[in-house]
Order: C-alpha cells, then sequence, then structure tokens
C-alpha cells in the first residue's frame, strides 16, 4: 500500500478525535473523508499531514513510518479551507515558496511556476496579490502551490467549502481532472456528500472518530454497511420493526421480507428497517403483492419535477414513510392528501437495522 | 512514484530544534535576567537589617513608624479617589466617541491623548503654573488657593491616566451588537434603561480592566506627586526620598515591596477579567450604527470640548510658560529659557533621544521574539516565560529602578560593565514597558492566521524562513507602531530611570524635574516642550511614512 494508518489514534483531553483507525490507501486514487462535523476527519488528514502528532499507532508512506518526520520534511502538498495564500506575496511568489524551500535554482523555478499556473488557467495571474483574486481563483493558486513541489501525496481540507455553489460545482470537475491527470494520491475531506460522491474514487464515512464504512461512492449510496452511513449518505426512512422468521420483519400487521440484514436477527428483536424514498413504490388502492402495507397520504409538497409525498403508514401519523413520485405518476395516480394507497417495499431494497 | 530516494533533508531536523532552542533562550535569559533577578535582589535586600544580618525588622520598623503607615493611607486614597473619577470622565468620553454623532471626533481623541506625549510631571507642572502659588489664577484673581498636596497629585494623575482609561473604554464601547440594542427598544426600553441594562453590562469587563490599570499607573506614579505633591507623601515619592535623600536602601527596598504588592493584586485581577473579555461579539454580530439625536449630541460635545479645553489647558499653559522671561512676574515672551544653560544643557534631550531610539529597536526585537516563542513553541517553559513576559506590568517604575541597584552596582555581576551607561537605561525602560509591548505584539502575531504557518510548514519552509519571509513581511507596520511605543515611553519614562541615571547621562524627563525642584519653572516648561515636541514629531513622522506605504490600520498611539 502506498500510505498506510495502522490503528492511529488522536486524543484530546478525554475524548479520542479519532479512534484507533485503520486504512489502505493506494497510489493515485482520490480518497475522500466524510461526515459531519466534529467526526474526526479533519484531525485525521490533520494527522497524516504531520500538523498534529498521534497519541498511537503508525501512519507509514511506502512502508516508511513517518512518526520521526516533520511535516516540513513530508513532501505532502496540503490545500486549506481557507486558501491560507501569503497575503504578502503575488501569486508567482506563492507557487515558487515551495520550491524555494528546497532550494531549486531560479530558472527550475520560473519554468515549475508558469507549468503549475498554466495548468489551474492563472498564467495571467502571475503578478496579481491573493487579494486582488476571486475566491476560485485563490483555490486555484492554492492547488497550484501545494502541487508545485511535485508531494507524494496531495492533502485537500474542505478545498471548495469557502466558495459560492456555482463556483464549487465547477471546480469540483476541474479538481478531479487535475488529480487523475498527475496521477496523485489524494486524501480530501468534506462535509459535502455530493462533492464526496462525485469526486473519489472511494469514500471514507466517519462519525465519532471511528470509522463507519469505506467503499466506492456507489456502493456507500446502495449499500449502507451501518445504519448511521444510511442515514448520513442520501434521505433514507428508517421504519420500527421486530424480526420475524426466515428473513421477515413484522411491520405494524404486514409480514415483510427484507433482502439486507446488518444484523444476526433474534426472534421478536426489535429492529430498524430502512429504505430510500425513491425505492417504494405506490399503488392506488389494495394490491395483492407481498411485502405491501397500506398508508394514507398526510402531506404533499411540489418540489418542480417531482413530489415529495409524506405517508402514515396503516393511518398511524406516528409511523411516517416519506417517498419521492415524478410528476407524471402523480397525474397518473391523482393522488391528493388524505387518499389511501398501498405501498410495496422491494426486498432487496430494504436493510434491517439493530435498533 | 519513487519515494524510495527517501525523504528529503532528514539532517535539517537537529538544527531546526537547536534554532528553537536558541529563540527559547534569546527570549528567557533576557526576562530571567532583567525582570526576576532585580526583583529578587529588591525581595533579598529588604530583609537585610542594618548590621548585615537576616529579618523581617525593616518591616517591623517600616509599620510601627506612624507617619509611613500614614503614606500607605496617602496612596490609596488618592490613587482611589483618581482612579473613580478618572474613570467616569473616560468613560462619559469614550461613549460621546462611539455612541454619539458629534463632528470632529478624530480631532477631540487625538487631543484626549496629548497627555500620553508628556513625562507624568508635565501635567503637575501645568497645574502649578494654573492653579499654584504663582500660578494664574492666584495671580489674577488674587486668591490663596493652595494646590500642593492630594488636590494637586489628584488633578494630575486623572489627567494624566485619563488618555490610557479612554483608550481602553474606547476599546470596550467601539464594538457592539446592534441586535441587542434593536431588541431594547423594540422591547419599549427609555435610552437610560438601555444604557443600565445593555451598555454598561457589555463594557463591564473593559471598565473593570480599565479601573486596575488606572489604579496601577496611579499609585506607581512619581513625577507627579513629586513636583505638586507637597507634603502629601505616597510610596513612590516616599522611596525615592529614603533612596536618594538618605541613602536608607533597605528602607526603600520595603517601601518597594509594599508598593510592589497593591499594584500585583490589581494587575492580576486585570489579566484575569481581561481574558473575559474577548467572547462579547459574536461572528453573528450587526456593527451598531449611532443615530443623530441633537439634544444629547449637543451636551455631549459640551461635556467634550470642556474636556479638552482642559487638557489643552494645562498642556498650553505649560508650553507658554516655556515662552515667557520669568513666570510670573514678568510675563514678556522670549526664548532665553531654551538657552538651558545648568543641569548640562540640552545635553540629557540628545541622552534621551539617543536611548529612546535603543529601546525602541531592543523593545521590538526582544518583545516579538518573546510573543513569537510563547505563541508558536509549545514547550514547558512558554507559560513560565508568558508570566515573566506580563510581570513587568505589576511592577513600578521605582521598584525596578532600585531593583537595578541592587542587581547590578556589584562588580561581581557581568551587567556591571553596562552600569551607568545608556545601554542599560535602555534596557531598563524596555523591560518596564515589556508587559504592554509584548501584549501589542501577541495581539499582531494573531492576527495572523496560523494556517499561514501550516501553509508554510507543509511547503517545507522552515521555522527561520517562516519567520523571515511571512511573518515578519505580514507584521512590519506592527513592528513599527511597536516600535513608536517604545520610543514614545522611553522619551517620558522617570520612576524606573531616576535611579540609574548618572551626571554623564542624563534624561530629558529628569531634567525636568531637577530644573522643577531648583525652581527653574520656566527652563524645565521648555525641556518638557522639548520632550512633547519630539514625540509628537516622531509620531507624525512615522504615521506619515506608514501612510506613505498604504497602511491605514495600524495605530501608532497605543
Amino acid at each position: 500500500m502506498f500510505l498506510s494508518l495502522c490503528d492511529v489514534t488522536k486524543r484530546f483531553g478525554h475524548v479520542a478525535a479519532v479512534n484507533s483507525v485503520s486504512l489502505e490507501i493506494e497510489e493515485g486514487e482520490l480518497i475522500c473523508f466524510l461526515g459531519p462535523s466534529g467526526c474526526g476527519k479533519t484531525t485525521l488528514l490533520r494527522l497524516i499531514a504531520g500538523l498534529e502528532t498521534p497519541d498511537a499507532g503508525q501512519i507509514l508512506l511506502a512502508s516508511r513510518d513517518l512518526s520521526k518526520t516533520a511535516e516540513r520534511d513530508r513532501n505532502f502538498g496540503m490545500v486549506f479551507q481557507s486558501y491560507s495564500l501569503f497575503p504578502n506575496m503575488s501569486v508567482g511568489r506563492n507557487v515558487a515558496y515551495g520550491l524555494e524551500c528546497r532550494k531549486w535554482g531560479r530558472r527550475e523555478i520560473r519554468a515549475r511556476v508558469d507549468e503549475m499556473l498554466a495548468l489551474v488557467h492563472l498564467t495571467d495571474q502571475v503578478e496579481k496579490y491573493p487579494n486582488q483574486l476571486s475566491g476560485g481563483q485563490q483555490q486555484r493558486v492554492a492547488l497550484a502551490r501545494a502541487l508545485a513541489p511535485k508531494p507524494y501525496v496531495l492533502l485537500l481540507d474542505e478545498p471548495l467549502s469557502a466558495l459560492d455553489a456555482k463556483v464549487r460545482v465547477a471546480l469540483r470537475g476541474e479538481v478531479r481532472k487535475l488529480q487523475q491527470g498527475l496521477g496523485i494520491t489524494t486524501v480530501m475531506v468534506t462535509h459535502d456528500q455530493e462533492e464526496a460522491l462525485t469526486m473519489a474514487d472511494r469514500v471514507v464515512v466517519m462519525s465519532d472518530g471511528n470509522i463507519e464504512q469505506v467503499g466506492r461512492p456507489a456502493e456507500i449510496y446502495s449499500d449502507p454497511g451501518t445504519s448511521f452511513v444510511a442515514d448520513f449518505i442520501g434521505t433514507m426512512n428508517f421504519l420500527d420493526a421486530r424480526a420475524g422468521t426466515d428473513g421477515t420483519v413484522r411491520l405494524g400487521e404486514a409480514e415483510i421480507a427484507c433482502g439486507n440484514w446488518r444484523l444476526e436477527p433474534r426472534l421478536d428483536q426489535p429492529v430498524r428497517l430502512a429504505v430510500r424514498p425513491e425505492d417504494v413504490h405506490l399503488q392506488a388502492g389494495t394490491t395483492e403483492e407481498p411485502n405491501t402495507v397500506t398508508a394514507q397520504v398526510v402531506w404533499v409538497e411540489f418540489l418542480g419535477s417531482t413530489y415529495r409525498l409524506d405517508l402514515a403508514l396503516d393511518g398511524d401519523e406516528g409511523r411516517r414513510l416519506k417517498t419521492e413520485l415524478s410528476a407524471n405518476m402523480m397525474r397518473e395516480m391523482n393522488l391528493s392528501k388524505g387518499m389511501c394507497l398501498s405501498v410495496v417495499l422491494p426486498a432487496e431494497l430494504l436493510w434491517v437495522y439493530e435498533a | 512514484m519513487a519515494v524510495t530516494e527517501g525523504l528529503p533533508r532528514p539532517a535539517f531536523r537537529l538544527s531546526e530544534r537547536q534554532i528553537k532552542l536558541a529563540f527559547t533562550l534569546m527570549a528567557a535569559v533576557p526576562l530571567l535576567t532583567f525582570v526576576l533577578f532585580p526583583l529578587w535582589a529588591i525581595l533579598k535586600k529588604s530583609f537585610v537589617l542594618t548590621d548585615g544580618t537576616w529579618g523581617i525588622g525593616n518591616y517591623i520598623h517600616y509599620f510601627a513608624e506612624p507617619k509611613f503607615v500614614a503614606i500607605i493611607n496617602n496612596s490609596f486614597v488618592v490613587s482611589i479617589s483618581t482612579t473613580v473619577v478618572t474613570i467616569v470622565l473616560a468613560y462619559a468620553y469614550a461613549y460621546a466617541m462611539h455612541r454619539s454623532a458629534i463632528p470632529y471626533k478624530k480631532l477631540w481623541m487625538l487631543i484626549a491623548m496629548l497627555p500620553l506625549f508628556a513625562p507624568s510631571l508635565v501635567q503637575a507642572l501645568g497645574f502649578q503654573l494654573m492653579l499654584g502659588r504663582n500660578g494664574i489664577v492666584n495671580r489674577i484673581f488674587d486668591t490663596e488657593l493652595d494646590i500642593y498636596g492630594f488636590w494637586g497629585i489628584f488633578l494630575a494623575n486623572t489627567l494624566y491616566a485619563l488618555p490610557h482609561a479612554i483608550l481602553m473604554l474606547s476599546a470596550a464601547l467601539a464594538v457592539a451588537d446592534a441586535r441587542l440594542y434593536e431588541s431594547a427598544r423594540m422591547l419599549g426600553g427609555t435610552s437610560w434603561r438601555i444604557f443600565w441594562t445593555v451598555t454598561l453590562p457589555a463594557t463591564r469587563y473593559g471598565v473593570m480592566s480599565a479601573v486596575f490599570v488606572v489604579f496601577t499607573i496611579v499609585i506607581t506614579d512619581f513625577g507627579n506627586p513629586m513636583v505638586i505633591g507637597g507634603d502629601y507623601s505616597v510610596l513612590a515619592t516616599e522611596i525615592y526620598n529614603q533612596v536618594s535623600g538618605q541613602a536608607n536602601f533597605s528602607l526603600g527596598a520595603v517601601i518597594g515591596m509594599i508598593l510592589l504588592f497593591p499594584a500585583a493584586v490589581a494587575v492580576i485581577i486585570e489579566r484575569w477579567v481581561a481574558r473575559r473579555q474577548t467572547e462579547a461579539i459574536t461572528a453573528g454580530s450587526v456593527p451598531l450604527t449611532v443615530k443623530p439625536s441633537p439634544r444629547f449630541d449637543a451636551a455631549m460635545l459640551v461635556y467634550v470640548v470642556l474636556v479638552c479645553l482642559s487638557i489643552l489647558a494645562i498642556i498650553g499653559i505649560v508650553v507658554f510658560a516655556s515662552f515667557v522671561r520669568l513666570w510670573p512676574y514678568n510675563m514678556m515672551l522670549t526664548l532665553s529659557n531654551y538657552d538651558v544653560d545648568v543641569q548640562g544643557g540640552y545635553s540629557p534631550l540628545w541622552t534621551s533621544i539617543w536611548m529612546s531610539s535603543l529601546a525602541a529597536v531592543i523593545g521590538v526585537v526582544m518583545v516579538i521574539v518573546a510573543a513569537y516563542v510563547i505563541q508558536k513553541l509549545t514547550n514547558p517553559f512558554t507559560r513560565f516565560l508568558y508570566f515573566l513576559s506580563i510581570l513587568p506590568a505589576a511592577v513600578p517604575g521605582m521598584v525596578l529602578g532600585l531593583g537595578y541597584i541592587f542587581a547590578f552596582n556589584d562588580p561581581v555581576n557581568p551587567i556591571y560593565l553596562i552600569y551607568g551607561t545608556v545601554l542599560l537605561l535602555a534596557i531598563n525602560t524596555v523591560y518596564h514597558y515589556h508587559a504592554q509591548g509584548f501584549l501589542i505584539a501577541t495581539t499582531s502575531l494573531k492576527q495572523i492566521s496560523s494556517t499561514f504557518d501550516e501553509a508554510s510548514a507543509m511547503l517545507g519552509g522552515s521555522f527561520l524562513q517562516t519567520m523571515r519571509k511571512i511573518t515578519l513581511p505580514i507584521i512590519w507596520p506592527a513592528l513599527i507602531s511597536l516600535g513608536v511605543f517604545f520610543f514614545m515611553r522611553a522619551m517620558v519614562t522617570l520612576a524606573a530611570v531616576i535611579f540609574l541615571v548618572s551626571p554623564g547621562n542624563n534624561l530629558a524627563a529628569v531634567s525636568v524635574l531637577l530644573l522643577d525642584d531648583a525652581g527653574e519653572t520656566s527652563q524645565a516648561a521648555a525641556f518638557s516642550t522639548l520632550i512633547m515636541a519630539v514625540v509628537i514629531a516622531v509620531l507624525l513622522i512615522f504615521q506619515g511614512l506608514l501612510r506613505l506605504f498604504g497602511i491605514r490600520n495600524v495605530s501608532l498611539i497605543s
């Protein structure tokens, strides 16, 4: 493995910000730490960077232990959330800084700076100062500056979160293209799941200092390993149920077959049944199909191309199910508030987690 | 990617650590030598009895003498009254500056700062010329007003401490959350009620800080009581009398320790309060904009103009007296007072300027090193260094000066080599004002986002490279203002250096005291005027330089 974390732990006082985390990162991949604020993702990135010292565990780069290597000697590039461009230096000098620190020759530095600025399309801004640039431009300079000294690893700490929504989406693609073009191993931290899912080769979902799940974006979304991941990524309905026999749960009066079990169930044990809003099929009236419950429409919300419906299972207001329906379907079925209908829950798209 | 060629520069780590150690020592050794050691020396001296043995006899002797106990009482009475009045006046003044719509605020603020540009005895000199035996008031109205004593010290020190208090309270009143005021008004609060329930509570930490700072300034002040105190002895003047008048060093040391006590307590409380102060404003706050209110603004303007006129009158009368042939008998205008013919003529002024320039350079370097080490390096030393750095705030100038005699007037000590030189005067001044300078430096270092350091380190920058290429270039305007701060203080300082000057290297502020003492009031006034002129000139030059470089957000008055 190119970059390995082995049982890395970091405590602040009594709180373990990173709790015995192990992870293998392959050369050339973009891996993304995703989680809510306070989950330890930034601390983990700073541990890799060498800006924090782990209380236990090891970080290995190509099988070399980094624990005795200071941040400045690791040759890792880092882009900070706040850009952190040096305000007293022009764009060109910012990009040259890492090369000056490495005692490159004057001519080599100039060539490399030109090359890097061309890469981020800022060649004409070389003389400008950071405060004369837009947020997006500043972040591109920060990227060029981090990449200029040919780092082994690129670390991105919420690199896009300070930007406008439109710039963010554009830069997302640009960063990803750059990273793939250079084939540089990259670790990115974000709390924005869309960013993680669109950019990363693999996503590491974290909570409370622990890794919840590691996987490709599609896996993380379609096969969430824990109820935390299921809840954190996308929208998920959680319904209280009890374990039945032969891979079924009892949901109210109905017996529902479930395809994905994340626990070893005991009979009658309380469980949480999870299903995504878009995976639910609605049918008018009653039906004989298996895995069906009846429900009443209690809330309709128009979202443009789709509608969001809140359903009360078996007419019970306490057991809500969110569903999504295209505008076409909505017209066809002629649904409105107060109507009763049948809800089909496809077994292969149902997950069962511990309550 | 080939990582096998090795991570760069493993050999660099040791020297990096050595550099950090060198910086730590560079901050620690001078603080230990020039702050802690003199204090230790004076503490030790206060326990040395006349026969050379050790004991608490000096203290018993002191407290057994009713005259000395009265001096403590005097010090507290005059300091507390001065503090209360100064804070009330300064609060109203700062309130007018930040919460009323009066015109020419910059001008009023500048006038209020004038007393800062003069040694602490010039205010007394002004009151002496105004209300003294031969003062203008007594001459014109043929009255018998007697200013010397409590009232003299009270008035002079109120004027002296006013700018300090106004600066601190301005800072407290400058920030306010408009949302609080809007909701208070929406709830039907009257202006008076809003003041008591919103404004005053929001500034309570600022007020408490200012109270303790002013108290410390006043109780440790030496120049004003010396000039206008008359028979009303206070601790600071009594130290001088014991040491300079009667060569009773042990008793001087005892009084020094007694003076150190309330000053230290005040500073400790002030620091404790100041730490609580910062959380008043949150990121979501909306800055308050002042709406004109004709009657209130008019009242505030009258008040501000009155205060400014008083300041200008006292400073102005000193300047005026410096151009008068023989105050108050012969009011013919003349320049002859500027032909200073006693006390070494002009040489003390040049010595002062030279000493102040030295203090500015040494001060900036030492303070920035201390602030840098304490903020950027984490080792067990730094907490203790922080304590040493702000300790001088609690040490009265008289105590520090006396401590320097006990510590360094000793051929065995290597510092003895510079004893009696301008260099030691400059060092003494730097460490006398170390706390304030250190806090200014810390504040400006804090304004640099710590991510610049991290960004530099990630790019491979060493400690020295980061400091040279990033930190210093960003904070140089703050360094200029720090240098000006030390220069100003060194020009007007009196208490700490009074024990260290010698005929060969007398200082301007000391000259004023000696001239006044010798009855040469007009020449004392001339010298005072020159000191103020130099300070203001330096201030203007550097403010102009900063403007030239397009820097507008750095204030040179701090």
